[in-house]
């Protein structure tokens, strides 16, 4: 009340002076202090600043936070979250072992296509007939596991050729997933913000009624949106599969909240509209060294566990107070 | 005068009202004056203070500095507890009848003891709903009536001194007749009245005087017998802005006699629409004038392919346009407006300028990649047409007044280079006078450009200004069709269905 009366009788100019800045302030404040208390700590650490501890960090950040971007795309698009990452991931990485007896290019084709149209068809229900997402990627995902374990009778998937060998070497010291992790971030980072599909996709995420009313194709931009989601899980999925050299619905494991966790904290609302592939990138960044230096400094998993979650709740907060202006 | 004081006193003594939000002066020095019985009108564009004003009267907000005064006694507001103690009632847009309990146990609400039954019979009486129940649950009433129940509340309290905040901002124009008759039996018996509203039509009809304030400070106040339209909006808007825009004098379709541009047949929508047809040419407007229920909203919003319900054939330039699909009507060339622009129309956390692009993304891209420079000379290109500031096309155009993001909406819905119909449903509802000028300016433009306008409206001004063809409807069909210039009586006349309820 009291914000919307100082716009009354006063310029334009001081509009902004209202909550909403305010609550910005404040989120970007506590954005500064978690950097500064991580800095402190990794200083204080062992080990933490060393070449081969960076190196595990981006490893263990690269996986998930493909993931991470495939999840990105959903929530951008007002897909709220997919909490069927894990499973898709464990499908593909399958489909990726048995594909490689025709070579690790048709391999990788056909894991991407079927991710991809795993996701559309999802995207099509929730972008057409405005399904809960939520409801549906859990059906989605019981579905899914229910057709794997006929198809394969619950036996693990081992490679059919060797191909797979090359997601594991290294460039440059580093895994080839974690720069496929920058690359995809990248390339993720021009769609949305440079391409008109991209911009659609947020334009639909922020408000639904609104992009509908003004004749956007909401069902197609948010099919769109699945399916980068879908193929960029697949990507997941591959690596996942070539790491472990073999893959069964296991070997998913957490990656559906680990995801989450991820665009969370880098920043993106849960409500669509607004967020970035770049913001994604870091949350994943943040959130493995968090991990790493609770393990260096020898917490429990319970602890490390309660500490991501108070992290994700902080900064789901703060992203909330910033989007909505606290007091107005 | 029942209650009047016989002190020569009068009912309200405002003086030097004045107050603050930090460094931010609302309202400075406005002092005011109210005599028992008066009806007074309080006007100012959006952003005046208007609010700041009624705030302070009815006890929600204390003055920083000022005296007020009721019959002669100063009282200080500091609890709206406290204004209603010294006589003073609010009746705003923000219904608080309770529509799950009768009429009986709304007008109780809030009042000191229970009253007989005879009081409240004789309530419903003053304010012109004498013929229904007490025992109705309130969620049976209309909207009007409901305003009604809200008055007769407020007289029921004893109120002094009855401030009206844009009571009429959701009414049908027969709905607004009958709260003004209640008004106006009110302040016969004694009842001072506040009455703050943006249409001075109506203003100029029920008020004995108006004070207009502007920019948080006194512009004039003056009695409206001597007071003309003109410069009542002159006073408001200062002369700044070219408000002749609606009354001007229209020139004629520009193509004329060209093809029917939009042919509508037997457009039906549920039981909201039975069976509407229309032969539309480019280069003019056309006004569908109707109350809520009439249908008249439901026509534009199933051309804008919103209503899941619409049936019937829909053409632009002899293409059809497949009913109940807002892609298929973008891609037929007809752009929606939707009267709800916060819900339904913009993008709120969005910029300016990428409202106006949202539209428009696939133009402005080459192989699916956004041209930078092509974005950006589209979006200067709307916002020059639409009247809006360069230097604000970057900011969030959920923190721009209400007149300035139904600007973007209308330049948004402009400029495709395919849109041939541009349809809008109550395209200056909660837009200020000034604004309004220029949204209908705007409109003139589309349709001198050679565009087929059509709106739905519920505000018999704005029928009647812009519209080159007013079609009244009634009861989900056309009931009369009027050339620019009719009477607005006519056309009130027709969406109340005066002639045939009688007959």
């Amino acid at each position: 009340m009291i914000a919307e009366e100082m716009r009354a009788g006063v310029p334009a100019a001081a509009v902004p002076v209202g909550g909403r800045r305010r609550a910005g302030a404040l989120s970007l404040a506590g954005a500064g202090l978690l950097l500064v208390g991580l800095a402190v700590l990794a200083i204080d650490t062992e080990r933490f600043l060393t070449l081969d501890n960076v190196r595990a960090i981006l490893s263990s950040a690269s996986i998930v936070g493909i993931a991470a971007l495939g999840a990105t795309a959903v929530m951008l698009a007002g897909g709220q979250v997919s909490l069927a990452t894990a499973t898709l991931a464990s499908v593909t990485a399958m489909i990726f072992l048995a594909l490689l007896g025709a070579g690790l290019v048709p391999a990788i084709a056909g894991t991407l296509a079927a991710g991809a149209l795993a996701y559309a068809v999802l995207g099509w229900l929730v972008g057409v007939f405005a399904v809960n997402p939520i409801v549906l990627t859990v059906g989605a995902g019981s579905l899914l596991t229910g057709l794997t374990v006929a198809i394969t009778g619950g036996d693990q998937v081992t490679p059919a050729g060797g191909g797979f060998s090359t997601l594991n070497d290294r460039i440059l010291t580093l895994p080839v997933s974690v720069w496929t992790f920058f690359a995809l971030a990248l390339v993720l980072h021009v769609v949305l913000t440079r391409t008109a599909v991209g911009q659609r996709i947020s334009l639909v995420g922020e408000s639904r009624p609104t992009a509908i009313a003004a004749g956007l194709p909401v069902g197609a931009i948010v099919t769109g949106a699945f399916a980068i989601g879908g193929a960029l899980t697949a990507v997941a999925g591959m690596f996942l599969g070539a790491v472990n050299t073999n893959a069964s619905l296991e070997v998913g494991g957490n990656l559906t909240f680990d995801a989450i966790a991820a665009v969370l904290v880098g920043g993106t609302a849960i409500a669509g509209g607004s967020g970035s592939a770049l913001r994604t990138l870091s949350g994943a960044l943040v959130v493995a060294a968090i991990s790493d230096l609770l393990v260096l400094r020898g917490y429990a998993t319970g602890t490390q566990t309660c500490i991501k979650g108070l992290l994700v709740l902080l900064v789901v907060l703060g992203v909330h107070l910033r989007r909505t202006g606290a007091g107005r | 005068m029942q209650q009047g004081v016989s002190t020569g006193a009068p009912r309200l003594s405002a003086i030097g009202l004045r107050k603050s939000y930090g460094s931010l002066l609302a309202v400075g020095g406005v002092s005011l004056e109210i005599a028992a019985g008066e009806i007074h009108g309080l006007c100012g564009p959006n952003g005046a203070g208007k609010s700041t004003i009624v705030k302070m009267l009815s006890g929600q907000l204390l003055p920083d500095e000022g005296s007020l005064a009721i019959d002669g006694a100063e009282v200080t507001l500091s609890s709206p507890q406290q204004a209603q103690r010294a006589g003073i009632a609010i009746v705003d847009q923000e219904l608080s009848v309770v529509p799950a309990l009768s009429i009986r146990d709304n007008l109780a609400l809030g009042a000191a003891g229970r009253r007989a039954g005879g009081a409240d019979r004789q309530l419903l009486d003053e304010v012109g709903l004498g013929h229904i129940d007490l025992a109705t649950p309130a969620h049976r009433l209309t909207l009007g009536e409901r305003q009604l129940v809200e008055i007769a509340r407020a007289l029921g309290r004893d109120a002094r001194l009855l401030i009206l905040d844009e009571p009429t901002a959701t009414l049908s124009e027969h709905e607004i007749v009958r709260v003004f008759g209640a008004v106006r039996r009110a302040a016969e018996r004694g009842h001072s009245v506040i009455f703050v509203s943006h249409r001075l039509g109506e203003v100029l009809d029920l008020c004995d005087r108006v004070t207009v304030i502007r920019d948080g400070g006194l512009v004039a106040t003056t009695q409206t017998a001597t007071l003309d339209m003109a410069t009542l909006i002159h006073q408001m808007v200062g002369g700044t802005v070219d408000v002749s825009g609606s009354e001007r004098r229209r020139i004629a379709g520009t193509a004329r006699g060209a093809a029917a541009r939009l042919v509508v047949e037997d457009l039906r929508v549920g039981r909201v629409v039975s069976g509407f047809s229309l032969e539309a040419e480019p280069g003019r407007i056309y006004a569908l004038a109707g109350q809520l229920g009439s249908g008249a909203g439901a026509v534009v919003r199933a051309l804008g392919g919103l209503e899941a319900r619409a049936a019937g054939r829909v053409h632009v330039d002899g293409r059809r346009v497949a009913p109940a699909s807002p892609t298929a009507a973008a891609r037929g060339g007809i752009a929606f407006v939707s009267a709800d622009r916060k819900a339904e129309g913009l993008f709120l956390t969005k910029t300016v300028a990428a409202n106006l692009v949202a539209t428009r993304l696939a133009h402005v891209s080459r192989m699916g990649i956004v041209r930078a420079a092509a974005e950006r000379a589209t979006v200067r290109d709307l916002a020059a047409r639409a009247g809006i500031r360069p230097e604000r096309l970057d900011d969030a155009v959920g923190d721009l007044s209400g007149g300035n993001q139904q600007k973007v909406l209308v330049g948004r819905a402009l400029d495709h280079a395919d849109v041939k119909v541009l349809v809008l449903d109550e395209p200056t509802r909660g837009v200020d006078v000034a604004g309004r000028a220029v949204i209908h300016d705007l409109l003139r433009a589309a349709a001198e450009d050679g565009l087929t306008v059509i709106f739905a409206s519920t505000d018999l001004d704005e029928l009647v200004g812009l519209g080159d063809v007013v079609l009244t409807m009634w009861g989900g069909r056309q009931v009369g069709r009027h050339d620019a210039g009719v009477d607005p009586a006519v056309v009130l006349a027709d969406i109340t269905h005066h002639q045939e309820a009688a007959a």
